[in-house]
């Protein structure tokens, strides 16, 4: 009698622990589901900002040449991040890519100071905010998307979920995150 | 042993509690719509942006919300306008059709924050321009009370034509079209000083043929004019949990 109430005691602890394992796993999946899906709907959102300002980027191009046709290198240098971006594969790479194609612009709207026509420009003025608004909702687009991808990735990387994780096919998401100094394009100093 | 440990403890709470407190945002009035944290707003503005913005969101969930500030605490106006954006929930939650003006005293700096519902209506360009049409030139000068009315009234009107909703008595208020282009602003410092001048002539002639009396009754009238009476009404409104994407633009001046 004793012997087999024991063994029952030890088979019903066995099988709650299955099932408890199991259903710990089975609701972490289903949160990583959702998770996953928030993490491509925000990294979507990061590429239809993106887009927005490659749209934009021609129109400003064309803008300030009219005004400052002599500041070819500035020019180039957003034709280059530009083309970059086009061929960014990763999110790793976007990013690289992004921080480049951010400074340029930025140099491009700073040359603005030294042409006061270009500056007072209705057109010039008008592409310049929308090119802020659009640099500024990509910069939420990314913190959102890396708040996002943290959440994912410490719930995968949680007990029991890290073991069945790869199983699954759930890659930890990629930050959206440049190294130090992307931004910095090589310039030619002419002060020298 | 024991105690430095505690201490330690006790300063490392308090180090990673000043750290959580120190990005915390002030909370809204029970007004909602009208925030003025630096005091710089009139009764009257205040009321008619509550008349305005009160039943504008009873109809459509719009909200458009003015917050001033003394400062930023450091932080650049975009990041510190959409975190008060999300925390107070403005605008409608699924249409997320809020609007923030918001004003850092310190800093100079203004800018209008667009919820993703309304970025059709008001394009960061637009808001630009409302800013150069409405509120700069009235800030340079230090009207900050009709640089926000003018372009609290402009944003209004635009939401009304997004809405499909009457916007003449709203359009009818704005008297504060002030574009500030930068040819005009030399000129217009010349008239203020000229006027300052004559001003004071004025005052030294009352002073000497008329004891002053003048002079006396005109600072009675600024200074009965500048005690601000507060009284909230106590209705207690709030966000609707609306959210925004960064869109809008800013503005120094």
């Amino acid at each position: 009698m004793k012997k087999g109430s024991i063994a029952l005691i030890v088979i019903a602890v066995v099988v709650l622990v299955i099932f408890g394992t199991g259903g710990m796993v089975v609701s972490r999946y289903n949160s990583l589901v959702v998770l996953d899906e928030e993490v491509s709907m925000s990294l979507s959102q990061i590429d239809n900002q993106l887009q927005r300002r490659n749209d934009l980027i021609p129109n400003l191009v064309e803008t300030v040449k009219g005004f400052a046709s002599q500041e070819q290198e500035i020019f180039n240098n957003i034709a280059d991040a530009r083309a970059r971006m086009m061929g960014a594969g990763t999110v790793g790479e976007q990013a690289e890519a992004d921080a480049q194609l951010s400074g340029a612009l930025s140099r491009l709207l700073a040359i603005s100071e030294s042409y006061p026509e270009l500056k007072s420009d209705a057109n010039f003025r008008q592409l310049a905010d929308e090119l802020a608004g659009t640099e500024n909702r990509i910069a939420v687009a990314r913190q959102d998307y890396n708040s996002v991808a943290r959440n994912f990735n410490s719930t995968a990387k949680q007990f029991p979920m890290n073991l069945f994780a790869r199983t699954f096919g759930f890659e930890s998401a990629e930050y959206f995150e440049a190294s130090e100094g992307a931004s910095e394009v090589p310039t030619v100093d002419f002060n020298n | 042993m024991k105690k430095t440990i505690a201490a330690l403890f006790i300063l490392s709470m308090l180090l990673s509690m000043s750290v959580i407190f120190g990005q915390s945002y002030p909370s809204h009035t029970t007004e909602f719509y009208v925030n003025d944290f630096a005091g710089i707003l009139s009764t009257a503005t205040e009321e008619a942006i509550m008349n305005i913005s009160v039943p504008l969101a009873q109809e459509t969930g719009a909200q458009i919300v003015v917050v001033t500030v003394d400062s930023l605490e450091g932080q650049d106006i975009e990041s510190y306008a959409l975190n008060l954006f999300r925390e107070w929930g403005i605008g409608d939650a699924t249409k997320n059709n809020g609007l923030l003006l918001l004003v850092s005293l310190n800093d100079r700096r203004s800018r209008i924050e667009v919820g993703y519902g309304l970025e059709g209506a008001l394009n960061d360009a637009k808001t630009g321009r409302i800013q150069d049409d409405y509120l700069i030139g009235h800030f340079q000068e230090g009207n900050y009370d009709a640089g926000i009315i003018g372009t609290y009234l402009k944003l209004a009107e635009e939401v009304f034509i997004e809405y499909g909703l009457d916007e003449a008595a709203i359009t009818s208020q704005n008297v504060y079209y002030y574009p500030s282009t930068e040819e005009e602003e030399g000129n217009i410092r010349i008239f203020h000083v000229i006027l300052i001048i004559i001003g004071i002539m004025l005052m030294m002639l009352d002073l000497i043929f008329n004891r002053g009396r003048m002079t006396r009754v005109v600072l009675y009238m600024i200074v009965r004019n500048s005690g601000r009476g507060g009284g909230s009404g106590g209705s207690g409104f709030g966000g609707g949990g609306g959210r925004s994407g960064g869109g809008g633009s800013s503005r120094g001046w």
